[in-house]
């Protein structure tokens, strides 16, 4: 998006002009939405709310806040609609382990759009597999193992750090291939590879805790 | 979504470690972030034209009502009262007014009675008010609510190890540490007495 948009966007929400909010929901909405829904499994409507409550954030606040740059109001909207993304995936998953029968594994697949492999690097046995129930629900919960499994992810390498989380997102490797400029006959391997490393750092770091 | 009742462990620790680093990011990692969402590929899923639609009119329709500070600007200039003049007739500090009409203090937070003189000096009914109060409190609600989230210190910032790898995640509820006036149920109160005061004074 260019700097006039931006501007455009700002100025005509605050004149209260339709084709700002048009142009808001075009903008960012749009891209929202289908980033809730395909990366982050929402149901449309789930995300629809999703959307909306973050754009009715930001129309409320423009009024009273003068944003620094292009840059600061991208920031802002970021937050409120990662703010808004985590509660309703925590609620989403929460329905579904409560309706669906829905478990968490640590063999089954790691990502949503290709079936569990032969070839699975194994388990990261010391992930608490409650812990991660407890998170989707309001109340006080323990994380699950998260500063170990962040530590761990910081000891690899850049691009093996980038595709374990773009997969856990659930970008195909051929977008991730463009996204990272590799080839995307190398993807699944380095991403096996990846897992495997995490899974041994985990463990490892497991053993020594124990 | 394939296998939707069954998730890779290390895949949704994965995705929750995201969602929690990504509130805590500082811009330039926002930025960076936003632009990949931004960047999506072309085949971008969109919502149906109706609830696109439903989408605008509701925006459209929360920027129109006026708040409480453009009521009270509105009316100020209607009623030809300045903000010197508006403050002696109704005995409100002046600091307290500008707040007011800037949208920059919560509404509950003024003496009923004084709202109540304001309102009745600029000849505003009590149901053009309410509506008025409840967007700036909502305003407020939510800008304040946005740092509230984006800065508690979380689990992430602690060492590895600190716990023995468990910690506690910091599970505030919304309202939660926050001014008592500064919540809903207080605010519907607020409302219920500014009625009955500013129907007594009718009758």
């Amino acid at each position: 998006m260019t700097s006039s948009t931006y501007n455009d966007i700002v100025s005509l929400v605050q004149q209260k002009d339709w084709k700002g909010f048009e142009m808001l929901y075009n903008t960012y909405g749009q891209k929202f939405f289908s980033f809730a829904v395909k990366r982050w499994f929402l149901t449309e409507d789930e995300a629809w709310e999703v959307v909306y409550q973050t754009l009715q954030t930001l129309v409320l606040k423009l009024p009273i806040h003068k944003f620094e740059s292009k840059k600061h109001f991208e920031n802002f909207l970021y937050k409120v609609f990662i703010n808004y993304l985590r509660q309703h995936y925590r609620r989403h998953r929460k329905k579904q382990s409560e309706e669906v029968g829905f478990t968490i594994s640590l063999q089954a697949a790691f990502a949503e759009d290709e079936p569990a492999t032969n070839d699975d690097p194994g388990s990261a046995p010391e992930l608490d597999t409650q812990a991660i129930r407890e998170y989707y629900r309001d109340d006080v919960a323990e994380s699950p193992n998260l500063v170990a499994l962040k530590c761990a992810l910081h000891q690899l390498k850049p691009d093996e750090r980038d595709i374990l989380l773009l997969r856990a997102q659930n970008y195909t490797y051929e977008e991730i291939a463009k996204m990272l400029n590799i080839k995307n006959n190398q993807l699944k391997v380095k991403h096996l590879r990846s897992k495997k490393k995490l899974i041994q750092l985990l463990n490892k770091k497991t053993a020594n805790h124990g | 979504m394939a296998n939707s009742n069954k998730v890779n462990a290390l895949a949704e620790a994965l995705r929750i470690m995201l969602l929690e680093e990504a509130r805590e990011a500082d811009v330039d990692l926002s930025a960076k972030k936003m632009q990949l969402i931004l960047s999506l590929p072309d085949d971008t899923l969109d919502m149906s034209k109706e609830k696109r639609q439903q989408i605008v009119d509701r925006l459209f329709k929360t920027a129109s009502e006026p708040s409480l500070g453009e009521l009270i600007r509105v009316s100020m200039k209607r009623t030809k009262f300045t903000e010197s003049s508006l403050a002696k007739v109704t005995r409100v500090p002046a600091t307290i007014l500008r707040k007011l009409k800037s949208d920059s203090i919560v509404p509950n937070k003024v003496p009923v009675l004084l709202l109540r003189d304001i309102l009745n000096r600029l000849q505003l009914s009590f149901d053009i008010a309410e509506k008025a109060v409840l967007k700036t409190f909502t305003m407020i609600q939510k800008t304040e609510l946005d740092q509230l989230k984006a800065s508690p210190v979380r689990a992430w910032a602690r060492r590895p190890g600190e716990d023995k790898g468990k910690v506690l995640i910091n599970k505030t509820e919304d309202t939660a540490g926050r001014e008592l006036y500064e919540n809903k149920e207080s605010l519907i109160k607020y409302l219920s007495q500014l009625k009955h005061l500013m129907e007594d004074k009718k009758q």
